[in-house]
């Protein structure tokens, strides 16, 4: 059942989480995330985004996660430096508690501007929370494009979705 | 070695190769080298593995052309120009999927079996009988022929046979082709990307040896980070201290790779602590397997040698960290689409595929940790490329004043090859037009 209430405390947490990103305050980010988590994007042509054996975009766990961070924070990731300007458009949150977890579904809309063009990533997230006394943290951040190539994305998931 | 002058610059006595940048920034070069090339080489489809079942079609886009890639009822495979003989729709628009009995156009209800016979024409009194039966079904290009499972398709009825044309590639297409008795196959999930370059900028890429010391030094730390794969287990030498050991070697027809032996973990067959202590049994059990199958020096080639490879034009095989598939669609001068696939062992147990994926992924992919900086400097030069006036030339002179024997995958000769055989095919053409 969706819990109206936590949806809209968990709708803060995201939109909380989004301005960390778009400010590129990774440092803060990272501290979201429990020590087991997971982020994850699947391939945008994998149907199933709960298939484990299929090739994804991102699998990253927690130090893998930590890695690309701390690459990301350097001015020596190409990609992303100079760095682009990002907006996250996030909308229709919709949270759950499933044992002990939250589960959170969400729409996102993501223009990163650079190089004068805007991408454009758009789907959905579909992650699980967890509740500390301190806030919500990530157990599982999955972001899951609607896109069928990454072409209208500028060809790259260089930021974090 | 030789060169027209207008796009290569070879200047032996002077040490020095350089190709022209308007190769790259030109729309009429473009549209000559889809003529010149594209319609003339063998191109690569897709692998066998991918449509394992009667019935079983994937479509994609080769050389401008919609295909499906499909298997029969019968367990032939065929490839077929994705388009009703009728009126041109395409009869199959999905991206893959199972079609038990038929490909059917909904334009006007055409339905071909998965044999491309022409099985059904609605209302088709309205030919006489004798037009009826000359009726045609699905086209397949003049050529469709396979090695070990890689499906490739031609244009053109002329040229050498695809075998032929391989040449030296079929050696490390049997290498992969060998890392398991139960074969290899290509793993669900493919990434579709792009790059505002043209495409040759990637064919460079892919086996230039020179740029990950720069381009790629935030991964090179990542995996430091990481206590990754660096240390080889029974030597001990890591990334830095080897130095780029890795040769460069030409396979003819314009088909080059660079390959030597590893410093990171390989699924098949050489165990690193960046694939899991749990992956570690599995793997040495691949290795000894490989060791009673070939024989110890074919069996540490297939499980502890690292190659990039190019099979002219737009095919690169990559066994670095994963087992990566790659080929690339140019789209116009500055746009190319890129499709990326990851083979696997057929059968292995989804321990030792999720590990197979992630060793590669932290390194391959537009969400890897490599791949988006390799693209940014591709656009880069795409973008310095406005200057083609007045920076005409680009240098791939590296290691151009030694013999062959001793180019490294840090020298250019691959790159060079590449161009020479771009550049003749350009202009074989060119001079039977103004022959002819």
């Amino acid at each position: 059942m969706v819990d109206h209430g936590l949806s809209q405390e968990v709708a803060q947490f995201l939109f909380n989480e989004a301005r960390l990103l778009d400010r590129w305050d990774l440092d803060t980010w990272l501290d979201l995330f429990e020590p087991d988590a997971r982020y994850t994007v699947p391939a945008t042509d994998v149907g199933d985004p709960g298939n484990t054996v299929a090739l994804p975009l991102i699998d990253d766990d927690r130090r893998r996660l930590g890695a690309r961070v701390t690459r990301l924070k350097s001015t020596h990731a190409h990609a992303e430096y100079p760095r682009s300007r990002t907006r996250r458009l996030i909308t229709n949150v919709t949270a759950e508690v499933s044992q002990d977890d939250v589960t959170v579904q969400a729409n996102f809309a993501v223009y990163r501007c650079r190089h004068e063009h805007v991408d454009l990533y758009i789907g959905r997230y579909e992650h699980q929370l967890v509740k500390l006394s301190g806030g919500y943290r990530f157990r599982h951040r999955q972001a899951i494009l609607d896109l069928e190539t990454l072409e209208i994305a500028g060809g790259k998931v260089s930021i974090i979705l | 070695m030789q060169a027209n002058g207008e796009f290569l610059r070879v200047e032996e006595a002077n040490h020095t190769f350089l190709v022209n940048r308007a190769s790259m920034a030109r729309d009429d070069i473009f549209r000559a080298e889809h003529e010149r090339i594209f319609e003339k080489c063998w191109l690569y489809l897709g692998h066998n593995t991918e449509i394992p079942k009667p019935g079983d079609f994937v479509t994609r886009t080769v050389a401008g052309r919609p295909m499906i890639f499909c298997r029969d009822r019968d367990e032939q495979v065929h490839a077929f120009l994705n388009a009703c003989t009728h009126r041109g729709a395409q009869v199959c628009r999905e991206d893959r999927g199972n079609e038990s009995r038929f490909f059917r156009c909904f334009y006007h209800g055409w339905t071909f079996a998965t044999n491309g016979d022409l099985v059904g024409v609605p209302d088709d009194a309205a030919y006489p009988p004798d037009r009826r039966e000359t009726l045609p079904g699905l086209a397949s290009p003049p050529g469709v022929d396979s090695y070990r499972g890689f499906v490739f398709v031609r244009f053109t009825d002329e040229g050498p046979s695809l075998s032929e044309y391989l040449a030296g590639t079929k050696e490390y297409l049997d290498y992969i082709s060998d890392k398991s008795e139960s074969g290899i196959e290509v793993i669900e999930g493919s990434h579709r990307y792009t790059m505002r370059a043209n495409w040759k900028l990637l064919m460079e890429n892919s086996f230039d040896g020179y740029h990950p010391a720069s381009t790629h030094q935030t991964y090179v730390r990542a995996v430091k980070e990481l206590g990754d794969a660096l240390e080889n287990p029974t030597d001990g030498s890591t990334f830095r201290r080897q130095g780029g050991p890795a040769r460069a070697y030409d396979l003819g027809n314009g088909h080059c790779v660079t390959a030597g032996p590893s410093v990171f973990g390989r699924p098949v067959a050489r165990w690193a602590p960046g694939l899991g202590e749990e992956t570690r049994s599995e793997i040495e059990r691949r290795y000894e397997r490989l060791v009673e199958v070939h024989g110890k020096e074919r069996a540490d080639r297939i499980a502890n040698w690292d190659f990039n490879m190019l099979i002219f034009p737009n095919l690169f095989i990559i066994d670095f960290l994963g087992l990566v598939v790659r080929t690339v669609e140019p789209v116009a001068t500055d746009a190319t689409a890129i499709t990326a696939w990851m083979m696997g062992v057929q059968g292995e147990d989804p321990a030792m595929r999720q590990a197979s994926i992630r060793s590669a992924l932290s390194f391959f992919g537009p969400g890897g940790m490599a791949t988006p900086d390799d693209v940014e400097a591709l656009e880069s030069c795409q973008r310095g490329f406005g200057s083609v006036t007045e920076h005409q030339w680009s240098d791939l002179s590296r290691g151009f004043h030694k013999p062959l024997e001793e180019q490294t995958n840090k020298d250019e000769m691959q790159l060079r090859r590449f161009w020479t055989e771009w550049d003749s095919l350009l202009w074989a053409d060119k001079e039977t037009a103004a022959h002819g």
